[in-house]
């Protein structure tokens, strides 16, 4: 029978991590000097007064990219899942795998020709 | 000129012997220590208004080069920076910027107000100037010159290091005396003057050094 | 330029438009006045109809004349505009004036003939009171919006010590504030389509891209620029003001301020236009000298701008590399004149002192060392993958939108244009140099960087001409308007004497004229108007500059980009605030 891994490490470990993180956060929050001036809680925009919130509707490129970026990362972890199976799945797991990366490049593919990854609008000259 | 918002000595002048005989020994170390610390690592602010902005970054460049010094750490914004160089004319288009700047300066912060223009409107008596930003500003520095040369800055950023090292600063706004106390500022040209008496033969300017 | 075969431009102008009176000039540059219903007609013939058209508006701007004697001419104004035309093909300038009376008058605008006036216009209104109808948003441009009065009237005060002492209290400050705050309805912009809503983000006053303070209000979809508005002023600094307070000797001193890297080459703007109200003939020891110096002066400023340009494109080495150069420049410039960035040191005539023993080998040494450094920052900087894919295809404008806004200098020459004042216009023995005038056809930021790394190889081969071409002889004319004049002939009789002290207490008195005194300096066309009533004061003294101009085009160079392309286009441009706002 092994021997039970003792737990008390991890919990000092947890409470030293706990006590450092609230001495830095303590002793910088009472240390030092303050002043508080009109302007020092507004934002810092060059000096100057902004205009508008930060929070607004940005457009749908962002959330493109989001989307595709969670796409892939999940076709990722799949991957990882059959790779760690992969030498009890053998080749017909490796063949299913195959289709299932060959179909997602092909999706790639045409996200890549639509246009679909191009950040920058290309500009034209308008005068 | 005595024309800034907050007043930096809020302590009664004393000297620097009296300063450290009111306070502990071990807190006037303590504090001594911070001082030594701030006065080696003054961070300024990116903030150039004029031609006296070249020579700022001339400074900073390996000839003259204020990293020496510690302070060639230039930080964009105002929260991160120490030192407000007002290097340039104070336009009074641009005075509630730079007000609103400096009041976005955490402390400690100072002021070195750089060339003719900053200190006193310089050459520049016009309707859109401000003549001179202690008008709106305290300023710990005066740096003259138009626009003064490299190590003429350096030498107004070593004064006011060696001030900032006197300093005296509250450790905690929570506990202990606020306030803070410096020692007087020397006046160079007093300083400067037996020297420069004594210069009576100058170098001709037809010959080159 | 085949100017000779051109028909008389005036004959045609006063057939097409019998009212206009033609007023001879010392500059020889054409003039006539027209009145303000004829203007805009006139200015459009200028720039279609005519041959060889007038298609570049080099400056629009106004004169008080209330105060105005001696004035030479006839023509009852107020206040008169003062429009500046160029014709590449002619190589010539054309000068339209349009009387106005009354104490605040309105013109038409001319923003529909060349879109480019809007600023200009808007500069006048600020600075006058003139209204112009048609004008797309008529607000001023240098002073906040908040200023009472106009500036360059004769009856606003001048001097800040006049006005009520400057204070910054707290609620001043906030309806202050309040008022640099942008608002987006004001210029015609949406604050979003119907699927996203646009950022609105201010670049500056404080920014360290925007090279001093600028402020450049964004509109932003994502990171990507809608539109943009630069906001100017915050550097005005009255030059033009101070002009007419000061004589004509103790304003050399300020023309050094208006482009701050460029030192001396703005005392030769001005110098230009002075020496040709007075009729100096300059020396030609004088003349190399200050081809030189200006040559020196040219490779200063582009070595600040290469070094800025490149570390705002991420490299952070090349600036200290650049600034190191510049020192060994300071060297020359420190030894000859004294001082290191404001010099101050041509003269009415020539300049101040002769070169000092030794200037030959500091020059040598600056000659030696610069053609490696060149070679490095070709290596670190203009072939390096990040720089180049970051400033080319950035910032492109055709050869014909550069000449309709007003585009000079080397960024004229990165479109392919192989214009420059130095060749075709020459002043100060700059025809007896043998230079090129370097090209590039691409258009964009890479381009323009380029063109001033060309410059810079051809400014060295100028400044080794004048090295070896030195002539020997007088350093400052003999005439007697040539300001201080030189001393060994004052301690001989009492003539010269007398000229000497009213010149120097009093002033040096031009005689009544008006002239444009254009050269090409180190960031364009940049170029003094002055108007003289017989005094020793300058009655109006008009700089125009070439970053004004340049700052009008940046919503065309970078609507479309992302906001480090904004970043690429402003340092392509090499602006400097005191030359947009002076």
């Amino acid at each position: 029978m092994t021997h039970p891994i003792p737990i008390w490490p991890l919990a000092l470990y947890f409470v030293l991590v706990v006590g450092l993180v609230a001495a830095m956060l303590g002793l910088s929050y009472v240390l030092g000097q303050r002043h508080r001036e009109r302007a020092t809680a507004r934002f810092y925009e060059g000096g100057i007064e902004s205009e508008g919130s930060a929070r607004v509707r940005l457009s749908p490129r962002f959330y493109l990219v989001a989307m595709f970026f969670v796409i892939f990362d999940l076709e990722a972890v799949f991957l990882f899942s059959w790779a760690v199976a992969a030498r009890e799945l053998g080749w017909p797991g490796y063949c299913e795998v195959a289709v299932f990366a060959g179909l997602l490049a092909a999706a790639l593919v045409y996200l890549w020709r639509v246009g679909a990854l191009d950040w920058a609008i290309v500009r034209r000259h308008t005068d | 000129m005595n024309w800034w918002a907050e007043q930096p000595n809020t302590i009664p002048a004393r000297s620097v012997e009296e300063e450290n005989v009111r306070r502990s020994v071990i807190l006037s170390r303590l504090q001594d220590l911070l001082s030594w610390g701030r006065k080696n690592s003054m961070w300024p602010f990116n903030f150039g208004l004029s031609c006296c902005y070249v020579e700022m970054a001339s400074s900073l460049t390996s000839k003259w080069d204020i990293a020496r010094f510690g302070a060639e750490v230039i930080r964009g914004t105002p929260r991160e920076a120490d030192l407000l160089v007002v290097a340039g004319t104070v336009f009074i288009k641009m005075a509630p910027i730079i007000k609103q700047l400096y009041e976005q300066m955490m402390e400690p912060r100072w002021v070195i107000s750089m060339g003719s223009c900053a200190n006193s409107g310089g050459m520049f008596d016009v309707y859109s100037v401000v003549q001179g930003v202690d008008t709106f500003l305290p300023v710990d520095v005066y740096v003259q010159g138009c626009p003064p040369r490299p190590d003429s800055l350096m030498e107004g950023l070593l004064l006011l290091r060696d001030a900032v090292g006197s300093e005296r600063r509250p450790l905690s706004w929570v506990v202990g005396p606020q306030g803070t106390w410096r020692p007087p500022m020397p006046d160079l040209r007093d300083a400067h003057r037996p020297a420069r008496t004594s210069l009576t033969v100058l170098r001709s300017p037809d010959e080159v050094k | 330029m085949i100017a000779a075969a051109m028909p008389p431009v005036l004959d045609q102008v006063k057939e097409r438009f019998p009212d206009v009176t033609v007023q001879p000039v010392l500059d020889a540059i054409p003039t006539v006045w027209a009145s303000a219903a004829t203007t805009h007609e006139l200015l459009r013939y200028l720039k279609h109809d005519v041959e060889a058209p007038y298609r570049f508006l080099y400056d629009l701007s106004a004169i008080d004349e209330r105060l105005h004697r001696n004035r030479g001419n006839g023509v009852r104004s107020d206040f008169t505009i003062v429009y500046h035309l160029l014709s590449y093909d002619r190589n010539e300038f054309f000068r339209v004036k349009t009387p106005l009376e009354g104490e605040y008058p309105t013109t038409r605008s001319i923003t529909d003939v060349w879109p480019m006036a809007n600023w200009y216009e808007r500069e006048v209104w600020d600075m006058f009171g003139i209204r112009f109808e048609g004008h797309p948003h008529l607000v001023r441009i240098l002073m906040p919006r908040w200023w009472e009065g106009h500036p360059l009237r004769k009856e606003h005060p001048s001097r800040g010590t006049e006005m009520p002492r400057f204070t910054l209290p707290d609620d001043k400050m906030d309806s202050q504030q309040g008022q640099l705050r942008f608002r987006p309805e004001d210029w015609g912009m949406a604050s979003g389509t119907e699927d996203r809503d646009f950022m609105f983000l201010n670049v500056g006053p404080q920014h360290p891209g925007t090279h001093g303070v600028l402020r450049i209000a964004l509109q932003l979809d994502g990171e990507t620029i809608v539109d943009c508005v630069p906001d100017i002023g915050y550097h005005h600094r009255a030059t033009e003001k101070m002009g007419e307070r000061q004589t004509w000797h103790t304003f050399i001193p300020y023309t050094d301020r208006v482009d701050y890297l460029g030192g001396v080459v703005n005392e030769m703007a001005y110098l230009a236009a002075v020496e040709k109200m007075a009729g100096i003939t300059i020396p030609p020891r004088a003349q190399v000298i200050r081809v030189m110096l200006m040559e020196v002066f040219r490779i200063m400023s582009h070595l600040v701008w290469y070094g800025t340009f490149s570390q705002d494109m991420g490299q952070l080495s090349p600036v200290f590399f650049t600034f190191n150069d510049r020192e060994v420049g300071y060297q020359i410039i420190e030894a000859i004149t004294g001082f290191r960035m404001h010099p101050a040191w041509f003269r009415i005539g020539g300049t101040a002192m002769d070169l000092p023993n030794g200037w030959d080998r500091l020059v040598r040494e600056f000659l030696d060392y610069m053609p490696k450094r060149l070679a490095e920052y070709d290596r670190e900087i203009m072939r390096n993958g990040i720089f180049r894919a970051r400033t080319m295809g950035i910032g492109e404008c055709t050869r014909e939108q550069a000449i309709e806004w007003g585009m000079t200098g080397p960024n004229l020459r990165a479109t392919g244009f192989a214009w420059d004042f130095r060749k075709a216009q020459p002043y100060s023995g700059y025809e007896q140099f043998e230079f090129d005038v370097p090209i590039s056809k691409r258009g964009d930021c890479y381009g323009r960087a380029e063109v001033r790394v060309e410059e810079m190889r051809q400014s060295l081969r100028i400044i080794e001409q004048c090295l070896k071409n030195m002539p020997p002889g007088p350093y400052k004319s003999d005439h007697p308007l040539a300001t201080p004049p030189v001393k060994p002939r004052t301690m001989h009789d009492i003539e010269t004497l007398i000229t000497h002290f009213l010149g120097v207490s009093w002033g040096t008195p031009i005689p009544p004229c008006e002239v444009l005194g254009n050269i090409e300096a180190t960031k364009g066309a940049n170029g003094y108007y002055l108007v003289s009533d017989g005094s020793t004061v300058a009655y109006r003294t008009r700089i125009r500059t070439p970053s004004f101009a340049h700052m009008q085009m940046l919503p065309l160079l970078a609507n479309g980009g992302m906001v480090p392309d904004l970043l690429a286009v402003l340092g392509a441009m090499d602006f400097v605030l005191a030359d947009v706002d002076r």
